[in-house]
């Protein structure tokens, strides 16, 4: 049987990370969880999970900057970002040209209010 | 907002202790204390208390959470709980900076008329501490409970979401609390604790925040889901608030349940007159035996009282930006009324929403809870 694969929740509503996480653990995911960007980085640092679920709008240091980290490390590059975020229209033009025009360094991302059966998808198609 | 704190975390205390052949050894308290993962402070709450409240049955009579809908003002946290006696409800929003802490004058007569019972509406200036996660664990709940009882501090209400607890405390208290969460639970090295913004007006919090002050107009409520728990336990304990070592039996006998593998599922504890406090915590049935860790059940005993505890089905749900909307709490109030679903037990805090009905009424409010809300 294959390992499970580790995702890190990060967002800084409580609630959403225990509904996101809890839809993952029933998915058979392993699921490590994060509330701010500090805290984000200093748990990729621990153990490198397959995917990232990032909010944007964070304290200490938000989802761009943890992005920017993760994409702009070799070592930490070829982790799945994937950013949560109600500022589809300021996503920085960067690297990847998502299907709608937006362009962000993260690997995939979706718009608040969030679908979890789509961030389920999307974190399928990452782990697969 | 980031509360720059300056303070640095005290040193882990130890505990010393002796092995078998009495050998002196001692080891780090933080080995321990309960790990979680932050603490979130919200301040400048008004609190508004109204007791007695009919519901819908009377034309007459006007509970708080469809006056404050009506008023487009959002509730930051909830508790409402139905008992033959009537209904008492507590209910707290935030004020724009600026604002006095008082209600709006015709809502606090509407409030008023809508009770039986004179000077049901009490507004207060209160402030919220919340710790997270909670993990389900009456651990933490229990040593929570406990540690206010030790440091001889009240709290007015608390409410748990699907993740926190939250403790609505008096504003004055918050450093004190503050300062023995930090120094009691293993927080993460670089922790501090996050804060609402205060003295900031709306268009700086709109520029800051965009996402969370938009004002959704939906057929209707967008959900994660709703999630049904049935056939729960509610136990009930009533205690003198102002009598600390209360806090410490609720504790201890939480902390008890906890050794045995039960979890909670909800929590919420009312303070419905200065010298009567009521905690709620919704378990999995509990067998005879652990039902004795809260002794003198059905007693009263100087001052506290441990209520037969009764089976309730569980709804929650939790949607984008509730803790921002106004008005979610009315409706679901509306949509189980329609179905003549009572309400027993709520509580809402973050993004949140908790009901707990009469044993094997679960089934019936999901379709009723459907023609307001979505349910993926």
């Amino acid at each position: 049987m294959s390992e499970k694969k580790l995702i890190l929740v990060v967002d800084d509503d409580p609630d959403l990370v225990e509904a996101v996480s809890m839809k993952l653990e029933a998915k058979s995911y392993r699921v490590e969880k994060a509330y701010d960007g500090v805290e984000a980085m200093d748990k990729i640092k621990i153990e490198k999970p397959a995917v990232v679920i990032l909010d944007v709008m964070m304290p200490r240091k938000n989802g761009w900057e943890v992005c920017d980290e993760i994409k702009n490390s070799n070592a930490l590059k070829d982790i799945a970002v994937v950013l949560l975020t109600a500022v589809a229209d300021s996503v920085k033009t960067t690297s990847y040209t998502h299907h709608d025009g937006k362009t962000t360094l993260a690997d995939d991302y979706v718009p608040k209010p969030i679908d979890l059966d789509e961030l389920m998808e999307i974190v399928g198609d990452h782990c697969s | 907002m980031e509360i720059n704190r300056g303070r640095p975390k005290p040193p882990s205390p130890t505990i010393v202790s002796y092995n078998t052949r009495g050998v002196f050894i001692s080891f780090p308290m933080s080995l321990l204390q309960i790990r979680i993962n932050g603490i979130r402070l919200g301040s400048r709450l008004n609190q508004v208390i109204q007791t007695s409240v009919d519901g819908e049955a009377s034309p007459l009579i006007s509970p708080l959470y469809k006056l404050l809908a009506q008023d487009r003002i959002n509730i930051v946290s909830l508790g409402l709980r139905t008992d033959p006696s009537g209904t008492s409800m507590f209910c707290c929003h935030d004020l724009p900076s600026g604002c006095k802490f008082d209600f709006k004058p015709d809502i606090k007569k509407k409030v008023a008329s809508g009770s039986k019972e004179p000077q049901s509406c009490i507004v207060s200036n209160v402030c919220t501490v919340s710790v997270y996660p909670h993990n389900a664990s009456l651990n933490t709940l229990g040593f929570l409970m406990s540690l206010f009882g030790k440091h001889g501090v009240s709290f007015q209400q608390m409410v748990s979401s699907h993740a926190m607890i939250s403790f609505i405390i008096n504003r004055s208290d918050q450093e004190r609390v503050l300062a023995f969460l930090e120094q009691e639970f293993d927080l993460p090295p670089t922790h501090i604790p996050f804060g609402q913004f205060e003295n900031e007006n709306a268009e700086f919090v709109k520029k800051r925040y965009p996402e969370t002050r938009a004002t959704y107009v939906e057929q209707r409520i967008k959900t994660y889901g709703i999630k049904l728990d049935a056939g729960l336990e509610m136990v009930e304990i009533s205690f003198n608030p102002k009598d600390q070592k209360y806090l410490g039996f609720c504790g201890n006998g939480l902390q008890q349940l906890a050794k045995s593998g039960k979890k909670f599922y909800f929590t919420a504890s009312m303070t419905k007159s200065h010298d009567m406090a009521h905690l709620y915590c919704l378990t999995e049935p509990l067998a005879f035996q652990e039902k004795q860790y809260f002794p003198s059940r059905d007693k009263v005993t100087k001052g506290l009282t441990v209520c037969p505890s009764v089976s309730v089905d569980l709804i929650s749900f939790h949607g984008p930006h509730f803790g921002d909307r106004f008005g979610i709490f009315n409706t679901a109030m509306a949509c189980l009324n329609a179905a003549a679903i009572p309400v027993l037990l709520a509580g809402c805090t973050g993004a949140s929403i908790f009901m707990a009905l009469p044993d094997s009424l679960g089934q019936k409010a999901l379709p009723a809870l459907a023609e307001g809300f979505e349910n993926p």
